[in-house]
């Protein structure tokens, strides 16, 4: 099977992998090959590849593989590249929060006209405020947040009604 | 004149779980008072006894000074421990907890009080022979009236909100612009975080070292000085790296500091631990900067050099105890250093993460101190402080101390969610560090620190044959071990 893997977010490598037998595998990295073994080791693992091999500790969050090696963490990140990614469809619309915090106040309520640059939240993170603008003009579709609830990095905070939909309500 | 017969701590995670650990010790049971996220945390597990209290958002509850007493009286606790952070420089908690007649641990409600208000605490500090910076003598009424002042003093100025800490409400300004714009950002932030807008303003030292003394004070009239701690490696105005002894303080200075602290200390009748920090420059010439009335964060690294447990003392002053030593008995043994694990993006700006720590291992052995509250499988959420642990390195000397630091960095492994272990270690590296050259601007002077420093070609080839081989897209016939196994509940 093929996989694109890239670590800590540089550059996808290609990776192709198939079974040898029980227990190793044989690996193609931007198409050299290599013979690999992941083993379970007191509780961490053991990577073997070719005649190298190094004590590892690893964990997987679904395409997130965390690893701890070489004296730190690293996160690899898996994709399969028959699949191709639609989540890409909303970006424009939906303002996410650059990082966990609180909402302070809102200043945008929903079907209210908004210029590039407008504040429409001010959120607490790390002991700081911060504004959270608009994007681009648009109109408030829906609020995600009131004041006082707390989000994760990357949730949906105000989402702008989708251009075509603007455009639709034109007379 | 006896201990506190059970103590409720007024506080969560890492510092509840270490002042569990010192009351073991002294034979008495533990009350810790939980929100029902952390039910099933570090804290409420290793308590004799856990009770719930409540609050939307979380932290509330563990802000809401009310339940926090009535919990104690429920539970039979004669005493409460506010660890740091929340209720702990409250002093109208502090005062509640007196009135139903509970022991607060810490200061007297008075002295919280007067150091709580940094323009009333620079003035005591003034007062007290402690050298001070020029700057306003009272809040400032408007922008105005901060850039006049800043004309007078001269730029740079810092201003600061009078009930602040932590870094919230203050701002530097190097021109009149700057500091009509800081002034109006500064007395905004104070409001919303203590709603109290009040803002003055003082010299700034560029590049200064942050050097603060710990003291210790009974209800006999015994006030010491426990040696300084040197916590110049911020971000964010938040310490990260704190260690003792300073590499920039002389045995001369030491007492001159400590004597100034305690001169302080005695002037407002302090009781228990408390820190005064100062800023001092590089000719080691140092100035008030507040005094905070609680146990810090990162007190662990005096109790290494001292062989002092500060907790253990706080207990037995909160019972009328007078301290067993003196000034001449206490020694700078060894060398100790702090870092402070946060969940948290060092490249994206220092910006905290959330997650699930599916694995947790923490270093141990020689030279090596762990603190921390957390549980593998435990979520770190946006809902609190995101510090995970503090992992405290010491040895005989700096370098020493610097190695096993390294070594116990290393060695900390929490996978599920980001954190800034490799950061800390870069800093621990770094030639500058090593040298003793420290100062709060560090990481503006070294960014490359909080770069991430690449893997080399065959550490990546290992790194993504390892992830391709865990990847749950990669059919497997065999079974994993446990840590996989357990989070293998998706297949595509």
């Amino acid at each position: 099977m093929s996989l694109q893997i890239s670590l800590d977010e540089g550059p996808a490598r290609d990776v192709a992998l198939t079974r040898l037998g029980a227990g190793p595998a044989r690996l193609w990295i931007d198409g050299r090959e290599y013979v690999g073994q992941l083993l379970p080791v007191g509780g961490g693992f053991e990577i073997q590849l070719d005649d190298r091999t190094e004590r590892i500790w690893l964990v997987v969050d679904r395409d997130t593989v965390f690893i701890h090696a070489f004296g730190r963490v690293w996160q690899a990140q898996v994709t399969d590249p028959s699949e191709r990614s639609g989540a890409d469809a909303h970006a424009a619309d939906v303002i996410t929060a650059p990082m966990p915090g609180m909402v302070i106040s809102v200043a945008a309520s929903v079907g209210e006209p908004v210029a590039v640059g407008q504040v429409l939240l001010v959120i607490e993170s790390m002991k700081m405020q911060s504004e959270i603008v608009a994007g681009r003009d648009g109109v408030i579709e829906r609020v995600h947040l009131r004041v006082g609830d707390t989000f994760d990095r990357g949730a949906w905070l105000v989402q702008l009604q989708s251009l075509e939909a603007d455009q639709g309500a034109q007379p | 004149m006896t201990l506190p017969g059970k103590v409720l701590i007024a506080n969560r995670g890492e510092v509840t779980v270490r002042i569990i650990r010192t009351l073991r010790e002294l034979g008495i049971p533990s009350v810790v008072a939980y929100h029902a996220m952390e039910r099933h945390g570090l804290a409420a597990r290793e308590a004799d006894k856990a009770v719930e209290v409540f609050g939307e958002p979380p932290v509330s509850a563990y802000l809401n000074g009310e339940a926090m007493i009535e919990a104690a009286l429920r539970t039979g606790a004669d005493a409460i421990h506010p660890g740091f952070g929340f209720l702990a420089e409250n002093a109208d908690f502090a005062r509640a907890v007196g009135d139903a007649g509970i022991t607060f641990i810490g200061p007297p409600p008075s002295a919280i009080r007067a150091m709580g208000d940094k323009i009333e605490a620079k003035r005591l500090a003034q007062a007290a022979g402690v050298p001070t910076l020029p700057g306003s003598k009272h809040a400032l009424s408007d922008a105005e009236e901060a850039v006049a002042e800043g004309e007078r003093i001269g730029y740079p100025v810092l201003l600061k909100a009078s009930a602040g800490g932590g870094g919230k409400g203050m701002r530097i300004a190097h021109d009149s612009d700057g500091c009509r714009d800081a002034f109006v950002r500064a007395s905004q932030e104070a409001k919303a975080a203590f709603g109290d807008g009040r803002v003055f303003l003082e010299r700034y030292i560029e590049k200064p070292r942050h050097i603060e003394v710990q003291v210790l004070a009974d209800t006999h009239g015994t006030v010491l000085a426990l040696g300084e701690r040197e916590c110049s490696i911020q971000r964010r105005y938040q310490k990260v790296v704190e260690e003792a002894p300073s590499p920039l303080i002389t045995p001369e200075v030491r007492v001159a500091m400590g004597d100034r602290a305690v001169a302080l200390a005695r002037s407002v009748g302090y009781v228990s631990a408390g820190t005064v920090e100062m800023v001092a420059d590089r000719e080691a010439n140092f100035y008030f900067l507040e005094m905070n009335t609680r146990l810090q964060v990162e007190h662990p690294v005096t109790e290494l050099v001292t062989g002092i447990d500060i907790v253990a003392e706080q207990l037995r002053i909160a019972g009328g105890e007078p301290l067993g030593f003196g000034q001449d008995d206490i020694r700078i043994g060894c060398h100790a250093i702090e870092c402070r694990i946060y969940a948290e993006d060092v490249e994206a700006g220092f910006i905290p993460a959330t997650g699930r720590l599916n694995l947790v291992r923490f270093p141990s052995g020689a030279g090596v101190r762990v603190d921390h509250g957390v549980r593998e499988g435990e979520a770190v959420t946006a809902a609190f402080d995101p510090m995970v642990a503090k992992v405290i390195g010491y040895g005989t000397t700096r370098a020493d101390a610097i190695e096993s630091t390294r070594r116990a960095l290393s060695e900390t492994v929490l996978l599920g969610t980001v954190t800034n272990t490799s950061f800390l270690e870069r800093v621990l590296a770094h030639p500058a560090f090593a040298a003793g050259e420290i100062d709060t601007a560090f990481l503006d002077d070294h960014p490359e620190v909080c770069e991430h420093r690449p893997a080399t070609e065959e550490q990546q080839r290992l790194l993504i044959a390892a992830a391709a081989l865990a990847s749950p897209r990669y059919e497997r016939r065999h079974t994993l071990a446990e840590p996989l196994a357990s989070l293998g509940e998706w297949r595509p």
